[in-house]
């Protein structure tokens, strides 16, 4: 009786927000059904031609598919890769540097910029990226050539790269300052009645220590491949940089919208949630076998 | 006993100096830049320090009833969206942290939230039923389509997890409901929990701006990330063929550096105030949230 | 397991119908389609009839940044509403209002929601989607409404267009929108500082040689004290340095001077559709450009002024004193760096004939149109009679209630339910060019044909002439109204109309990519990172990469 009690209660508990889960994101899954057909918009999704997979083979057709998918696995992957080694590096002299203000007062200004939204960040890039802005004066001070950075097709993935690790190396430091602090301290006591300098320690007790962790948040981040950053990409790219700046979500937005052509851009939007669907999948049970890591 | 400074803790020190000045260095240019004169500005004479000096940006801004009014804009859908946030996020990780035997039907609603994070149905389906219950360029509009943050919900419920399970027993054994259980002892246990989705719910709400573009139709309406978002579009040329030469000079007044950056400026400004007092919290918050071990 | 799979069909399966069943319903209306009995009634269907009873209409809008509303006024409730509401009882709701592209963004939303306003802007880019909604039958036909309820000015004005601006529009012998006033006289023209020439002695030029010849003057002798070396060549646009119709900063006169029409559509003595970017003339024009940008007669830092108004303050700050731009575009903020400052503007280079080609604007620009569902189609010509009629005082009364606002600098595009849609004659601004030039040249303001906004301009304009004032307004009055409006009908120009301004049905898919290739292969040659013959290469790709789908589809249209 008291247990029928309980249920009920959980059920209360989640119905407001079930509720707001399926009205906002479920029902609009039925859009789906757009992919499929050649949407025409005096005639409704009921009435629309079905045209089976033919939005799908224009993907595949598509001479800048090719380009763009190119794109958003290069930008994905630089973001996740060099993402992690920097957030690591940070944490590791953050861990090794022993002045505690300093420390504190270094954290604080490294998480900012994780919270500064893309728009915001959009103007001050251009603002430094400019041809006479900070970035090109610090190039030409060393004797390199200026550059227009934000429109250069030579340089605008690695400063989405870049700018997408300098946002948030801080903030994903937090993870890994934590799981040393978890290091036992008896190890590097005994590392040091060994005679182990500090590198040797960073090499054999900090990093090892930590291990576990780099691998469990790279495999989360696996699922993340296909999400090469809207709103910043949104926010700073420009016809001139297409080539090398279109991702996924960009081109949906465009082409759906812009374009007005729905179902095509539902399709491709599809493709994409479906493959990083799978990866997703795989990543967390890679996740689950290797460090034993659950999400739910 | 002190250990002496050695050499690599100096490198030590200016690496991170170096770590933290990259993160202040757009910010400080963008503050200089706000004072200074627009051609200046415009020719990129401004770096650390503004270049003839002046408050004609700010003054602008803050005569313009636009940016004021679009900035209470999102202090408002901040309240608003960030009390529905908690609120949903709370009822619904407390019924989540639950052990199937305990709660049968967890695997299902746990199915629903799965789903909803993989796929969308997009961007049209989703402004159809907007438009359709009627939320069109209303406020509801920017809070209900993400009333329930799916990530803040998992991590409070990994949170909740780790309870521990006999204060929630003697608290069951005086005869306490499970709304009562939550909010006596789970919620006061949780602080930092919530204070870290708390803070990620009020960025997430200050920083949207594209929602707004899509939902919101009267000027007035607006949140202050869509109405910047707005200025920084380039201008269409193809678009001022047909406007009058004072009409591209406004537009042209309006997008100018210093006005934007100025802006800018501001509107980092509540972002700035509440993160000292959430920043304590979050680091535990994240941590304990994200990783199980 | 199995249980699981099924419960989660079974909900996807019903949410599709649940979302279906929506779509379906918003698509068939909310107001069911009445059998619209035809407004009888004579006294309802001209050009200012009241309705009898009170109709609304919901309208979508362009609105300005920053419309600088004062005295109460707002788009939703304002002195014109109030009037269209009593003179001719239609209340005017606003369903949507939005600046450039977010406009089209929402208009996008809209038509895939199968839920349009009553009336409606389509921008003048998106020709492309007023041909979609004509053939999904969304727009009314406003055919008999424009006989009957266009009024004489609005009537008055198209025909300075010769019918040009009603053609596009005309679909299977039905009129289903009307165009903005898409203004003519918006080329580019040659612009150089007036001051610097006369302390060099330099004659005004009339070939390209005569122009180089001024510019090296311009960096050698430095007129403009900017200490050696620091006076910059020819202005031109970062982005778009080879654009289409009055492209400000851009170089098209000088592809112009030798025949060459880059970006526009255009038909070859034997009829033939060509793209304009990819004949020899062309490359003839490249090689100018890039010859003058090696030598220094070109900004040659042009290509990093990317952010708002960085190439204006090139000019404004006087590093550089010559530029192609629209008769409009003068850069007032000059006067603030020498008080002396003025500029002439040219009609050159001339071609080897000695004329002045120059393009004429697409015949139509922003489109207002009613849809299909709503009764009253003849609300639109209603609507915008009453507007300028006040607006441009033809209405006394009327003319009284919006001015005052006006003058306190609110914009008009705030006040008016149709937004920026403007009304005008096709030759405006040379024609008030000519009145304010007999006003300086001789105090005789030939006042009756013109607005009071086109008197202000007149006083301003002969009070920097006269000395009087010469403040920045004063200063763009003049230069605008009495230097380059006169220049735009002299003898030696020489319009050309490109023969098809819209995209087709492809556009949306090969444009992109081939505008890509086309601007980058401009910046490219001309500040030499690619060799001049790299030009061919590009006609080749060009045709390669979908330049000859599009050719055959504008083709297809035009015959």
């Amino acid at each position: 009786m008291k247990n029928k009690i309980e249920q009920l209660y959980y059920h209360a508990m989640l119905f407001p927000g079930m509720v707001a889960l399926i009205i906002f994101s479920i029902i609009p899954m039925g859009g789906i059904i757009m992919a499929f057909q050649n949407y025409q918009p005096a005639k409704g999704i009921l009435h629309s031609e079905f045209i089976g997979l033919d939005n799908f083979k224009r993907i595949l057709l598509l001479p800048d598919s090719k380009q763009i998918l190119y794109n958003t696995l290069i930008i994905a992957v630089g973001k996740i890769v060099l993402g992690m080694i920097v957030a690591v590096v940070f944490a590791l002299l953050l861990n090794e540097c022993r002045l505690l203000m300093y420390k504190k007062v270094v954290q604080t200004i490294v998480y900012l910029p994780h919270f500064l939204s893309w728009v915001i960040l959009a103007v001050m890039f251009s603002n430094i990226f400019s041809y006479t802005g900070i970035i090109n004066q610090i190039v030409t001070f060393f004797g390199g050539e200026p550059c227009m950075y934000l429109v250069s097709n030579k340089w605008f993935r690695s400063i989405m790269v870049g700018g997408d690790v300098w946002k948030h190396f801080g903030y994903n430091a937090i993870i890994y300052v934590a799981a040393m602090t978890s290091i036992d301290p008896t190890l590097y006591e005994a590392g040091e009645i060994d005679g182990a300098n500090r590198w040797k320690k960073i090499k054999h007790i900090t990093l090892p220590g930590i291990l576990p962790t780099i691998i469990l948040m790279t495999t989360l981040n696996m699922g993340k491949i296909l999400n090469a950053g809207f709103e910043q990409i949104f926010n700073m790219y420009s016809p001139l940089v297409y080539q090398t700046g279109d991702i996924i979500d960009t081109y949906v937005y465009r082409v759906g919208l812009v374009n007005l052509q729905y179902s095509f851009g539902t399709a491709v939007g599809l493709f994409k949630s479906i493959i990083s669907f799978i990866l997703l999948v795989v990543a967390y049970k890679l996740a689950a076998k290797y460090s034993d890591y659950r999400i739910f | 006993m002190r250990k002496k400074i050695t050499v690599a803790d100096i490198i030590i020190g200016i690496f991170l100096f170096l770590c933290a000045f990259s993160c202040l260095m757009p910010i400080l240019n963008t503050i200089a830049i706000s004072f200074s004169d627009r051609t200046s500005a415009a020719l990129g004479k401004v770096y650390y320090w503004p270049v003839n000096f002046n408050l004609s940006a700010y003054k602008a801004m803050f005569h313009e009833k636009q940016f004021i009014i679009s900035f209470f804009n999102s202090i408002f859908r901040v309240v608003l969206g960030v009390s529905i946030n908690m609120l949903l996020t709370i009822l619904m990780a407390y019924p989540l942290s639950k052990d199937p035997k305990v709660f049968k039907h967890k695997k299902i609603y746990m199915w629903i939230i799965i789903v909803t994070m993989m796929f969308s149905g997009g961007l049209v389906p989703t402004f159809l039923v907007v438009k359709s219950l009627g939320l069109m360029d209303t406020i509801w509009a920017l809070v209900l389509p993400g009333a329930v943050p799916v990530f803040n919900v998992i991590l409070l419920m990994n949170f909740f997890k780790g309870v521990p399970k006999s204060l929630e027993e003697a608290a069951a054994v005086d005869g306490a409901t499970p709304l009562q259980i939550l909010w006596k002892i789970f919620v006061p246990i949780s602080k930092p929990a919530l204070a870290t989705i708390a803070l990620f719910a009020i960025v997430g709400h200050w920083n949207a701006f594209f929602d707004g573009k899509i939902y919101i139709n009267s000027p007035l309406k607006l949140p202050l990330q869509t109405y910047i978002q707005s200025l920084t579009v380039d201008l269409n040329p193809e678009r001022m063929v047909n406007m009058t030469p004072e009409q591209i000079e406004q537009q042209m007044a309006m997008s100018s550096l210093t006005f934007n950056s100025a802006k800018v400026i501001v509107s980092m400004v509540p972002i700035l105030i509440i993160y000292p007092f959430i920043q304590k919290y979050f680091v535990k918050g994240i941590v304990v949230g994200a990783v199980k071990q | 397991m199995k249980y699981r799979k099924r419960y989660l069909i079974l909900l996807v399966l019903t949410v599709m119908v649940l979302s279906a069943c929506g779509a379906a319903e918003s698509t068939s209306g909310k107001k069911a389609e009445k059998n619209v009995e035809s407004v009888e009634d004579s006294q309802v269907m001209t050009p200012l009839g009241k309705y009898p009873e009170r109709i609304t209409v919901e309208v979508a809008k362009i609105i300005a940044a920053n419309p600088n509303l004062v005295d109460g006024q707002t788009p939703e409730d304002n002195v014109l509403l109030d009037w269209i509401r009593n003179e001719l009882n239609i209340d005017t709701k606003i369903a949507w209002q939005s600046q450039g592209s977010e406009y089209n963004n929402k208009l996008s939303l809209n038509v895939a929601g199968g839920e349009l306003p009553d009336m409606f802007v389509i921008p003048g880019e998106n020709y492309l989607t007023f041909r979609q909604m004509v053939d999904n039958d969304l727009l009314a036909d406003l055919t008999e409404a424009y006989e009957k309820c266009a009024g004489d000015y609005l009537k008055d004005t198209f025909e300075s267009y010769n019918g040009k601006n009603l053609e596009p529009l005309i679909i299977d012998g039905k009129l289903r929108a009307i165009s903005t006033a898409s203004l003519g006289y918006g080329h580019n023209i040659l612009w150089l500082r007036k001051d610097w020439m006369d302390k060099l002695g330099l004659q005004e030029p009339k070939t390209i040689d005569d122009l180089k010849h001024i510019i090296r003057e311009f960096i050698d002798k430095d007129p403009g004290n900017n200490g050696a070396g620091n006076t910059v060549g020819l202005a031109l646009d970062a982005v778009n340095p080879v654009g289409g119709y009055a492209n400000r900063h851009g170089a098209e006169p000088i592809f112009h001077s030798v025949e060459a029409y880059p970006k526009q559509w255009m038909k070859d003595e034997n009829g033939k559709v060509y793209y304009g970017s990819t004949t020899l003339q062309v490359k003839e024009g490249l090689e100018i450009l890039r010859d003058m940008y090696q030598e220094g007669l070109i900004d040659k830092q042009f290509l990093s002024r990317l952010g708002s108004g960085e190439t204006e303050a090139v000019l404004s700050s006087g590093l550089s004193g010559a530029y192609f731009g629209p008769w409009w575009a003068v850069p007032g903020d000059v006067i603030n760096t020498d008080p002396d400052a003025e500029f002439i503007a040219v009609n050159a280079p001339l071609d080897a004939n000695g004329k002045f080609n120059h393009l004429t604007p697409a015949p139509t620009g922003d489109l207002l149109a009613i849809n299909k569902k709503y009764e009253h189609p003849e609300v639109l010509f209603k609507i915008v009679n009453l507007e300028f009629d006040m607006y441009r005082g033809f209405n006394e009364e009327g003319n009284a209630a919006i001015q005052p606002l006006v003058d306190k600098g609110i914009s008009r595009i705030a006040l008016f339910p149709t937004g920026d849609f403007n009304v005008d004659y096709y030759d405006v601004v040379p024609k008030l060019g000519h009145i304010i030039k007999e006003y300086i040249d001789t105090g005789n303001l030939n006042s009756e044909t013109i607005s009071e906004y086109d008197k202000s301009q007149a006083e301003r304009a002969k009070q920097f002439a006269d000395g009087v004032n010469k403040d920045i307004n004063h200063f763009k009055a003049y230069h605008r109204r009495y230097i380059s409006s006169n220049i735009l009908d002299a003898p030696e120009n020489h319009p050309v109309d490109a023969a098809y301004n819209y995209t087709t049905t492809s556009s949306s898919l090969l444009k992109p990519t081939l505008d890509k290739l086309e601007n980058q292969m401009y910046l490219q040659i001309i500040i030499g990172e690619k060799p001049l013959d790299y030009f061919d290469e590009f006609v080749q790709q060009w045709y390669e990469l979908g330049g000859d789908v599009l050719t055959q589809e504008v083709e297809e249209i035009l015959n």
